[in-house]
């Protein structure tokens, strides 16, 4: 090799090393911004065909518009609503919210993976060994996920005006453009926010908590704005709320981009300021003294479990009641034009009958039969990584038998099941008390009683596959959850065999209250997941423990 | 216990196959109550592999083990009560503290010498207070090696114990490998270090490709191994390159220095013709008799 050659290769070299932490972060930023882009833009499309199809009738429309347009906890829980008698007015009320605030969490979990997670799992030092410093390390990330976010609302757009141009839902190009845009906005400000948390804390569990307290009180400063007590003006001081007063399609509000863009560009500084300032593994927060922790929860492998999971559980717990609380507020309006619209005929065909009320919670209460699936599935997965990463080797070199110590973990999980299932029929029968939707608490714990067997069958077959061939316990519990799901949207929109309906877990149960509770059903599902749990169980204490 | 009283670990025909990876293969030994074995051998010799065995945390595709007289796969508990581990990978709990982790190991295993512990933490200079997550890879291991150490089992089983460790530290693993052997614990001690198995073993056990190639006291090992000699001559040294087990390492002008690994009488044979002023030969370190072991 010449001496030209040399330099060329060494320049090359130094070319590569430079960009490095671009092109690993945007391949991360990139698929999943995808993903989410893909799920956002048909979860559009699905409101708008639902919309087009339910509410076909000028009188429904209006029965839509009156029950939801005036109703004081929809306002507060998903904004004000404008115009429901159009499609651009139902999309707002419909997939708005829901899509902030997926779109945040999104943006937590990415940011702080790309952010701090990295850096924990020691990749920046690779990076900081070549060419690159740590500001420059940062800042590239940082271009990764602005270029993540143009993905995600570029994805939502084209698939938006696909659906638009292809079933005419007549909302031209500029109501779809600065739809993506709006829907973008929160994620932008949760980029922005995360990446000063990744240097005020010095983990990600810390900057993800922090983030997650953020975004609660963000929505909660907007949702009481909301409530009409006169204290409107919390929506300004609140992100979210900005993002709210861009009022996407009805009546927009571009202007409304200018705070969100300067608490972004705020964010952005002083979060550079604070990487230049800062080494490796550090943090403006030093978070590397001990917390006080009971000694109970040291006592044992039961107690330890029970501190290790018990923020997971709590998540899980708080979006459960608050589901429940939700369905306590709405369960009346809904149940209203429920009966106005050619929904029911969705629900008649997913088996779902009775008054609009009864019709709407039977019909909710599968969206808490997914919620407890999926709170099942987390913990499963959970025992499935800490196999991986050898701190299962830790508790079985010790006298504790694979049985009590996986057991112990699924009994947690159950018992933090029924509890927040009691704590979330309290609270809808509580709420529905109070807005005359006519949900007494036997109805409620019935209804949360009857959602349960499909976790707990989920519970089994995930346990069953975590015995039988562990790489897969993700997949199969993911892939049940996942088949149930779309075998339920698929009944929705038409006429399905009964074959394919019977395998969903969702199916199995009634739609209780809209129906009666069918015993044999769910002392069937109960019994396959029990047997599921047994075998997994027996399975797991005879096979290798495979570590990284 | 019978059998049991004076091995504490009992290998036989223990196989271990990863789909088409042999990953032990017929191995069989047994070590005495008491014992502090060094185990060695290259990466993937099957170490760990013995290790996980062992600990019944993976079960052999044929052959048996046995730790103080009880089947691993089927008596765990009760031989996990009598015995602790230090894994290689050493995964703790990042949010908890030192002391915390050693209060819930502690409580885990059952039996815990406070006193004991405490002295370890002082022999270690370990600052139990910070958070797991934010000791150095060193002081992480002076965490599992004190869990490992203030229960006082009955059988330690160490897997490259004192990686991280700086020497000092070493030296205070060695003190403690010399107390628990003082107190007849027996001790399976996994390591690359040589000169540290050399130092605090009684016995060493070397495997190649899952196979034991070499087993038994130290000192009658190095009889069995390549020696080194240094020969110098009066007059112009003979051409001794024939004789078998013989490899020339230096010649000048009256010296040859080289390694031997054969009969002697044939090489005092090669120079009894010759005017020999001094004939050195020295036993070989563990080193070179690993070296000799492995090297292909």
């Amino acid at each position: 090799m010449t001496t030209t050659e040399v330099s060329t290769a060494k320049a090359v070299n130094a070319f590569n090393g430079t960009f490095e932490p671009f092109k690993y972060s945007l391949k991360q930023w990139t698929r999943s911004s995808l993903m989410y882009g893909v799920l956002f833009g048909f979860t559009l499309i699905g409101s708008a065909v639902s919309y087009l199809s339910f509410y076909h009738t000028s009188h429904s429309r209006e029965v839509l518009s009156q029950a939801f347009g005036h109703n004081v906890a929809t306002i507060a829980l998903f904004g004000p609503t404008y115009d429901l008698n159009q499609l651009a007015g139902f999309l707002v009320l419909k997939s708005f919210f829901t899509l902030i605030i997926v779109g945040s969490m999104w943006a937590i979990f990415a940011t702080t993976k790309s952010l701090r997670g990295d850096e924990d799992r020691g990749f920046f030092e690779h990076y900081l060994a070549g060419t690159v410093t740590l500001k420059r390390v940062y800042l590239q990330i940082l271009c990764s996920a602005i270029v993540g976010l143009a993905i995600l609302s570029i994805t939502v757009f084209m698939i938006l005006c696909a659906g638009d141009y292809l079933r005419h839902f007549g909302l031209g190009l500029y109501q779809c453009l600065y739809y993506c845009l709006c829907v973008v906005a929160a994620p932008s400000i949760f980029v922005a926010l995360g990446s000063l948390a990744c240097q005020i804390f010095a983990s990600r569990k810390s900057a993800n908590v922090f983030l997650g307290w953020a975004l609660g009180l963000f929505y909660a400063l907007r949702l009481v704005g909301d409530s009409g007590i006169g204290l409107h003006w919390l929506d300004f001081i609140s992100p979210i709320g900005w993002v709210e007063l861009l009022h996407p399609m009805i009546r927009p509000k571009p202007m409304y981009f200018m705070p969100i863009v300067i608490f972004s560009i705020l964010c952005f500084l002083i979060s550079g300021a604070m990487v230049a300032s800062r080494d490796l593994g550090e943090a403006f927060y030093d978070d590397s003294a001990p917390r006080k922790i009971s000694r109970r929860y040291l006592r044992s492998d039961l107690t330890y479990s029970i501190y290790r999971v018990k923020t997971a559980l709590y998540s899980w717990f708080f979006a459960i009641t608050l589901t429940g609380a939700v369905l306590g507020l709405v369960a009346s309006s809904a149940g209203s034009t429920l009966n106005q619209s050619s929904i029911k005929t969705v629900f008649d065909r997913i088996g779902i009958s009775g008054s609009g009320t009864q019709s709407f919670l039977g019909f909710s209460f599968v969206i808490v039969a997914v919620l407890f699936s999926f709170m099942s599935l987390g913990q499963i997965n959970t025992l499935r990584e800490q196999e991986i990463d050898g701190h299962l080797d830790n508790f079985l070199a010790l006298p504790e038998s694979r049985t009590r110590w996986i057991l112990n973990r699924i009994t947690v999980t159950i018992v933090s099941e029924l509890i927040a299932g009691i704590v979330c029929a309290i609270i809808m029968a509580a709420t529905g008390y109070f807005h005359g939707s006519g949900i007494s608490f036997s109805i409620s714990i019935y209804a949360i009683l009857n959602s349960l067997p499909p976790s707990i069958f989920v519970i089994g077959l995930a346990t069953l596959a975590f015995g039988l061939i562990p790489s897969k316990t993700v997949f199969t519990g993911y892939f049940v959850i996942g088949w149930s799901m779309i075998v339920e949207i698929v009944a929705g929109f038409g006429k399905a065999s009964q074959y394919l309906l019977d395998t969903s877990i969702f199916h199995q149960i009634s739609p209780y209250p809209a129906a009666k509770i069918d015993v044999i059903s769910v002392v069937l599902m109960f019994v396959i997941g029990i047997l599921g749990l047994i075998v997994g169980v027996y399975y797991f204490g005879l096979r290798d423990i495979s570590s990284r | 216990m019978g059998s049991g009283d004076n091995i504490a670990i009992k290998c036989d025909r223990l196989t271990k196959r990863f789909k088409n990876v042999t990953a032990l293969d017929d191995l069989t030994f047994e070590i005495g109550a008491g014992r502090t074995i060094g185990y060695l051998g290259p990466n993937g010799a099957g170490k760990t592999t013995t290790l996980r065995l062992l600990l019944g945390l993976i079960k052999p595709t044929s052959g048996s083990a046995q730790i103080f007289g009880l089947d691993v796969q089927k008596d765990k508990m009760n031989i996990h009560s009598q015995l602790s581990y230090v894994p290689g990978d050493n995964v703790l709990w990042p949010e908890l503290s030192g002391m915390q982790t050693l209060e819930l190991l502690g409580n885990l295993h059952g039996t815990t010498d406070i006193k004991f512990r405490d002295e370890l933490i002082e022999q270690f200079n370990l600052e139990p207070n910070k958070k797991i997550k934010s000791y150095s890879k060193g002081n992480r291991q002076k965490v599992s090696l004190v869990a490992a150490f203030m229960t006082r089992p009955k059988l330690l089983i160490l897997d490259e114990p004192t990686s991280g460790l700086d020497p000092l530290m070493e030296l205070e693993f060695r003190n403690c490998i010399r107390q628990a052997k003082e107190n007849g614990q027996t001790v399976l001690l996994s390591s690359h270090i040589l000169s540290e198995v050399e130092a605090i073993c009684d016995d060493v056990y070397m495997l190649r490709e899952g196979k034991l190639v070499k087993s038994g006291k130290l000192e009658d090992l190095k009889h069995y191994s390549v020696v080194n000699i240094s020969i110098v001559f009066r007059s112009e040294p003979p051409d001794i390159s024939r004789v078998k087990g013989v490899t020339i390492l230096a010649t000048s002008a009256d010296t040859i220095r080289l390694k031997f690994n054969g009969d002697f009488n044939e090489l005092f044979r090669s120079i009894s013709q010759a005017d020999v002023r001094s004939f050195l030969s020295t036993e070989p370190s563990l080193e070179e008799l690993f070296m000799s072991l492995y090297d292909k």
